[in-house]
């Protein structure tokens, strides 16, 4: 009986010092990604190159929607298909100054939820108001519905641009939604690779300038006709 | 010092222990509220904690020390109690967790649902220690001890030795129950 009590102490000793080991892993692993996931992105939201960058942009696109009057327009394109444009233009502004990005003007520090924030406003306001929404006539450009020949001439590209943008990947929008589930990293992955906060800034902040490049285009080629440089 | 500490460790297992219980019924109810599904499947889930808090009860109604004086057991316990109040407390309040603004419950069933497989496992494998650690307690030479638990030991083998030699085989009985009385006394004196 001895015999079989001693064996009995072993495993159990070893049972609990298993659950022990366990127990410490996952307060050790929780604690780990609850600090991880708390590292805030300490910098100005307006001084952000990306930020000022984006506001150029979005104000010459207005200074070129502005820059239509209707009564002094001589081009080829009808005068009601330019004054709609202009609105569309005036509508991506509006788009891209949402109320998430006019809430962070004020910031100095840039949290996990911001980040997810300024993505989620992305895609519900740019990509969808803006680009599907008020510029979805450039994926449809062709003889019938447009006199510019810059336009015909370069519709591929930009129907190719426009559908970049669209397609591209929401792949840190994901990846943001995944930080409530349990994954490791390893220090050093975590250290050299992840900082989930600032790269996704960075990673928000490129794809809000690269939607207002597409528009900057639009803009410059609006503003052009207007002008007349064209044609 | 040590065994102050075991018995505020002995009782505050069982206080953590509901204190989880509580908090793990209210998020699974809630989450099985949620996703509509039938509430007596939640109850599965709590079939650890129920095990655990009897095989509490019976430690200390039958004041089983093999278990209550185990400070290593209590140690654990209340070390898988405190992982559970923490994924609790991240359940509740960690709002960088974007699921929890995200989902709008004010839990983050995402993280929870993650959380729950292994606290069930623990909390399985704490009973199943608990019992052996009861087995490992019990005494099962008490039937021996019964024989001539009042006699002393020494006195019985020196009488029997003095006889003649055809007696020799009740040397040897006498000597083992000697010795197993002396292993049931140690071992009430360890408990």
């Amino acid at each position: 009986m001895d015999f079989l009590k001693q064996y009995i102490k072993v495993i159990n000793y070893s049972l609990i010092g298993m659950v022990f080991g366990f127990a410490c892993f996952y307060i050790l692993a929780n604690a780990y990604h609850y600090l991880e996931i708390r590292k805030d992105f300490v910098t100005e939201f307006s001084s952000q190159p990306l930020v000022t960058d984006l506001n150029t942009k979005i104000n010459t696109v207005l200074s070129n929607a502005n820059s239509f009057d209707s009564s002094k327009y001589r081009g080829k394109m009808s005068t009601s298909q330019m004054m709609l444009i202009s609105q569309n233009l005036k509508s991506c502004v509006s788009a891209f100054k949402n109320d998430t990005v006019n809430e962070m003007i004020d910031k100095d520090r840039i949290t996990i939820v911001d980040v997810y924030n300024l993505r989620e406003s992305y895609d519900d306001k740019v990509l969808s108001g803006c680009i599907v929404g008020s510029l979805n006539w450039t994926k449809t450009i062709d003889e019938k519905n447009t006199k510019s020949k810059y336009l015909l001439n370069n519709r591929e590209m930009i129907k190719l641009y426009s559908n970049y943008l669209l397609k591209e990947t929401s792949y840190l929008k994901k990846d943001l939604l995944n930080n409530s589930s349990y994954f490791y990293n390893t220090s050093i992955a975590s250290n050299s690779v992840k900082d989930s906060t600032r790269d996704g800034f960075y990673e928000v902040m490129s794809s809000y300038n690269k939607a207002a490049d597409f528009v900057l285009y639009i803009s410059n080629w609006f503003k052009n006709e207007v002008e007349g440089n064209y044609d | 010092m040590i065994k102050i500490i075991n018995n505020i460790l002995s009782f505050l297992k069982v206080i953590l222990l509901l204190v989880c219980f509580v908090f793990c019924l209210f998020i699974i109810i809630n989450m099985y509220i949620r996703l509509d599904k039938n509430l007596f499947n939640a109850l599965f889930n709590f079939i650890p904690f129920v095990l655990l808090f009897i095989l509490f009860s019976i430690n200390f109604i039958f004041k089983q020390k093999s278990v209550n004086r185990n400070v290593f057991y209590n140690v654990t316990c209340c070390l898988v109690f405190v992982m559970i109040l923490f994924s609790v407390y991240r359940t509740f309040f960690d709002k960088n967790m974007i699921f929890l603004t995200r989902l709008g419950y004010g839990i983050n069933f995402n993280y929870f649902a993650d959380m729950i497989s292994p606290i069930k496992a623990m909390l399985y494998f704490l009973s199943l220690s608990n019992v052996l650690l009861m087995v490992d307690g019990l005494n099962f030479d008490n039937k021996l001890v019964s024989v001539d638990d009042s006699v002393p030991a020494m006195e019985t083998e020196t009488k029997v030795k003095s006889d003649t030699k055809t007696q020799n085989s009740k040397t040897v009985k006498v000597s083992k129950t000697t010795k197993s009385s002396k292993i049931t006394k140690t071992g009430k004196s360890n408990k």
